[in-house]
């Protein structure tokens, strides 16, 4: 564990070095407290702006230029002369009308100069970069429609020769049909159908003779009707007869039902006797028994005759109630006659009304018919004369239908030619619309801030981190090693088992922590009094630590060839301007040659503008910074293994 | 005494500039060895070899067996840079507890503390302390691992007498306890006081080598001796420069400087006095210079330290 003794023994090195290291530390935080509020607030309005009009007023678009502080020369040249002495910051000389302007620009401030020149372009070129714009897209628009229009066109070319064919087949069909047509079989159709109009008049007559013979056939049916209503009322007497000889029966049928009881009364008187008389001749002690089985023998013919003449009277009975029945059902069936001589009557009676209405309405057709048959009669004459004007029409048609398909090849083969030319137009408008607008005219230039609302010091910040972290990074390492080897230190160490990656890491990570804590105490900083969000503290963090162990690997590296702590500060700025200027801390390395963008980007003090512009102005998130902290820490790897590799080097 | 390092064709090269070449010696368990040289000589180069601060030299540099490039030297050398090498801003305790932790040797730490003397200073900022104590600090942490091998790189530089005297005191502990001691110095009589054998380096070369009294005695040269007389003592020249040991006689109204042949001063002086009393001159004042290890450096190298 040599590394964390070699660690624990650098953090107390750098600790006990009192004024250098607290001078190391803070300077940057000192930074702060001035960078920072002078930074807070980018005024661009206070910037002078010199302008010779050529001894014209003044343009009125530049009279109303935003924010600028302008003052105006008498001539060029000390215009000229007063932007290369620093007295305005840019020189504008332009008279209304004129096509140019000429912009001088103060080299020191070349980026506000510029910035200030395109505000003046802008201002001067705003209305006449509108009007040429809007027409040049106007005009693209419309040969972009036109080109539309046209490719339109082509495509229904084929479908309007396909229309043109299709005309001609069917003018070919209309003179088929013409020539088949015969006006002379039409007019021969016509005089027969002017027979059949004078056979139809005639059967029509006929007809009409037969209606009238029909309707007094109908007339004979009302004397039917008159016939089935006599019959009706002889039918209804028969049924009053029929009432009133069941009226007897029912009288006859009650006098022999009072025969028949006086008949069985009889014949109760009679069996009494024969039961008395029975009884008599039981008794022996009765003497005339002869006698009375004489008379027994005589009433019991007269009970016989009686009982055969109730029983005739019971037949009689039967057959007054059967005759009566069918009496009644006679009389029913009678009133049932009634009723369907009754339904037929209506029935004949509205038959008759129909036929009647039937040959009144046919003869009333018969009568349109014959009076149409007459019509049309009327109208063969004309129809005639209409068939001698087709005849003499169809030869028209047929010499039309000649002209037309003539046409029709002539306008067929003017579509192919418009179609050879709308081709050649299609191909020149495809030319001219190959060169879009934007390739013809210079856009209007609106610089827009990407992420906007941001104040000059979080610009500045990621800046002054990467700085701060270069110098310390490179300076604290460097006077630390550098101290402690005047110390004669680093012989004694040499002397010792330590291996030259125990001292390393030892000592790298005693600088990388403290490096690491001051570049954490200038983010807390900026945070709390500059504006720098909270919430980019983590990414910032981790940003932070990239670089300081980049930077102070750098630093132990150098330190091996760096041999006074004298030297140190002019070694510092030896490596650290350069990388200053190149890595685009100050101004973006786009701003360089290819050779020196090169170098530029290589440079760690690059990536670690990179990362802390990414976490502080981009706001990325962590997964955007992946590349340049890679970077970092190889860079970090690489100095450290060649510090170990030097060290070694320096033993052998 | 055992053999700990053996340097054999040495050659080192910064970038075109070879600043060793063709420089060898060995180093011996509980001795101090020192190395003497001007400033770019090339002692900091060899120390730096020798403690593996620098693979790229040519020649060979074994311990043991194992040639120096190849070994683990953390736990067998001991370096002492000429400049202080540790955190100014820890305390004591902190620089001694980094290092030992990097060396695994945390409980040496209190006792290493207390050992140097830097108890009372554990908790002091290093580099507030005085310049022995930084010196003391910076010894110590070469000694965390116990080397067998320390190598100082002019480590008194700078220190009052007390605290040269205190470190000279640990060098002489450590070489006690079986050390092998390399220590460069400008200080000669620190190197002949504190040193077992001495190499002259010159142009990243040694070019002696030996004990100091060796080296002293072998190519320190003459003594010197400068007298006042009573009076005017050119009478006299003849007959001192008929004297054995006396060379290059020199005489200015009553002043008299010779060189004598070292070993033999005493013997030259008591002739001289027999002259001078013969010529009834009295010695008023008198100045013996012996030779020295820069005398050495000189006669040797054709420069002095």
């Amino acid at each position: 564990m040599n590394w964390w003794t070699f660690f624990t023994n650098e953090f107390r090195f750098i600790r006990r070095q009192g004024r250098t290291a607290l001078l190391i530390l803070f300077v940057p935080i000192i930074l702060m407290g001035t960078v920072g509020p002078a930074f807070s607030k980018f005024d661009f309005g206070s910037v002078p702006v010199g302008v010779y009009a050529g001894g014209s007023s003044l343009s009125p678009q530049l009279q109303q230029l935003e924010n600028a502080e302008l003052y105006i020369y008498p001539d060029e040249e000390s215009l000229k002369s007063d932007v290369a002495r620093g007295a305005v910051v840019v020189g504008i000389v332009y008279t209304p009308g004129d096509a140019q302007l000429t912009v001088y620009r103060d080299p020191l401030r070349s980026i506000i100069a510029t910035e200030i020149a395109l505000r003046v372009e802008n201002t001067l070129t705003e209305n006449v970069s509108a009007v040429i714009r809007d027409n040049l897209y106007s005009g693209w628009a419309s040969i972009r429609s036109a080109r539309r229009t046209l490719a339109e066109r082509i495509e229904e070319l084929p479908s309007a020769r396909a229309r043109i064919d299709t005309n001609l087949k069917a003018l070919d069909s209309i003179s088929a049909d013409v020539n088949s047509l015969s006006v002379t079989d039409a007019q021969q159709n016509l005089e027969a159908l002017a027979s059949g109009l004078d056979d139809a008049g005639n059967y029509l007559q006929a007809f009409q003779s037969s209606i009238n013979d029909y309707r007094s056939d109908v007339d004979s049916i009302a004397l039917l009707e008159a016939e089935l209503s006599e019959t009706r009322y002889q039918i209804s007497e028969a049924r009053t007869n029929i009432v009133a000889v069941r009226a007897k029966i029912s009288g006859y049928v009650t006098r022999v039902d009072a025969r028949l009881v006086q008949v069985n009364s009889a014949i109760y008187q009679l069996d009494s006797a024969l039961s008395t008389i029975a009884t008599l001749r039981a008794n022996p002690a009765f003497s005339g028994n002869t006698d009375l089985a004489q008379v027994q023998t005589t009433l019991y013919s007269a009970r016989s005759e009686l009982a055969s003449a109730r029983d005739e009277l019971i037949g009689l009975k039967s057959d007054l109630q059967e005759t009566d029945t069918q009496l009644a059902t006679y009389n029913n069936l009678l009133a049932e006659k009634i009723l369907g001589i009754d339904e037929l009557n209506v029935e004949l009676k509205q038959k008759r009304l129909t036929l009647s209405q039937k040959l009144d309405s046919l003869s009333t057709d018969v009568s349109n018919y014959y009076s149409k048959v007459t019509s049309a009669q009327a109208k063969v004459e004309p129809m005639r004369n209409s068939l001698n004007r087709a005849q003499s029409a169809t030869s028209s048609v047929q010499s039309f239908t000649t002209n037309a398909k003539d046409s029709l090849n002539s306008l067929r083969g003017d579509l192919t030619s418009a179609d050879t030319m709308m081709r050649s137009m299609q191909t020149d408008l495809d030319k001219l619309l190959a060169v879009t607008p934007s390739e013809l005219i210079v856009p209007a230039v609106a610089p827009q801030d990407a992420i906007p609302d941001l104040t000059s010091f979080q610009i500045v910040f990621p800046a002054l981190l990467g700085i701060t972290a270069l110098l310390t990074g490179l300076l604290l390492p460097l006077i630390m090693t550098l101290r402690q080897r005047s110390q004669g230190v680093e012989d004694r160490l040499l002397l010792t088992r330590a291996s030259s990656a125990s001292i390393f890491i030892g000592r790298f990570l005693g600088n990388w922590l403290v490096v690491f804590l001051q570049l954490a105490g200038v983010l807390i900083i900026g945070s709390f009094a500059f504006g720098i969000s909270a919430s980019s503290i983590p990414g910032g963090a981790i940003a932070i630590g990239a670089v300081a162990a980049a930077f102070v690997a750098l630093g132990l590296f150098i330190s091996r060839f760096v041999a006074k702590e004298s030297s140190a500060v002019l070694v510092v700025l030896i490596i650290g301007i350069p990388m200053i200027f190149l890595s685009g801390v100050i101004l973006p390395v786009e701003f360089l040659s290819g050779a020196a963008r090169v170098i530029g980007s290589a440079m760690p003090l690059y990536h670690a503008n990179l990362a802390f512009a990414g976490v502080f102005i981009r706001q990325n998130p962590l997964a955007y910074l992946v590349g340049p902290l890679i970077v970092l820490v190889e860079y970090a790897a690489i100095f450290g293994i060649l510090s170990i590799a030097v060290w070694k080097r320096r033993i052998a | 005494m055992t053999s700990l390092v053996r340097v054999t064709d040495l050659g080192v090269r910064y970038f075109h500039k070879q600043v060793v070449a063709g420089c060898s010696f060995e180093l011996f368990a509980g001795e101090i060895f020192g190395l003497l040289g001007s400033n770019g000589s090339g002692k900091s180069s060899i120390l730096r070899a020798l403690c593996g601060l620098n693979h790229d030299y040519s020649g060979s540099i074994r311990f043991g067996n194992v040639e120096a490039r190849y070994a683990d030297l953390s736990r067998i050398v001991g370096f002492v840079p000429q400049d202080y090498s540790f955190y100014r801003d820890f305390t004591v305790e902190e620089n001694i507890r980094f290092f030992a932790k990097l060396s695994g040797n945390v409980p040496r730490v209190h006792l290493l503390i207390e050992e140097l003397g830097l108890k009372k200073y554990a908790h002091t900022r290093a580099g507030t302390l005085s310049g022995g104590f930084q010196r003391l600090l910076n010894i110590s942490l070469a000694l965390i691992n116990s080397p067998k091998v320390v190598l100082l790189d002019e480590p008194t530089v700078g220190l009052d007498v007390g605290m040269r005297e205190g470190i000279w005191a640990l060098l002489e502990r450590l070489r006690e306890e079986g050390c092998a001691i390399v220590l460069t110095t400008h200080y000669l009589e620190e190197a002949e006081y504190l040193c077992d054998r001495i190499a002259l380096v010159d142009a990243g070369t040694v070019h002696l080598s030996g004990t100091p009294k060796e080296l002293i005695n072998q190519y320190g040269g003459n003594t010197l001796v400068a007298m006042d007389l009573s009076a005017d003592a050119s009478g006299a020249v003849t007959a001192v420069k008929a004297i054995p040991a006396v060379l290059d006689v020199k005489c200015a109204s009553n002043q008299l400087s010779f060189e004598c042949r070292n070993g033999e001063v005493v013997d030259a002086l008591s002739r001289l006095n027999q002259v001078l009393s013969a010529k009834k001159l009295k010695v008023i004042d008198v100045n013996v210079r012996e030779p020295s290890l820069n005398q050495v450096f000189l006669n040797v190298i054709g420069h002095g330290l």
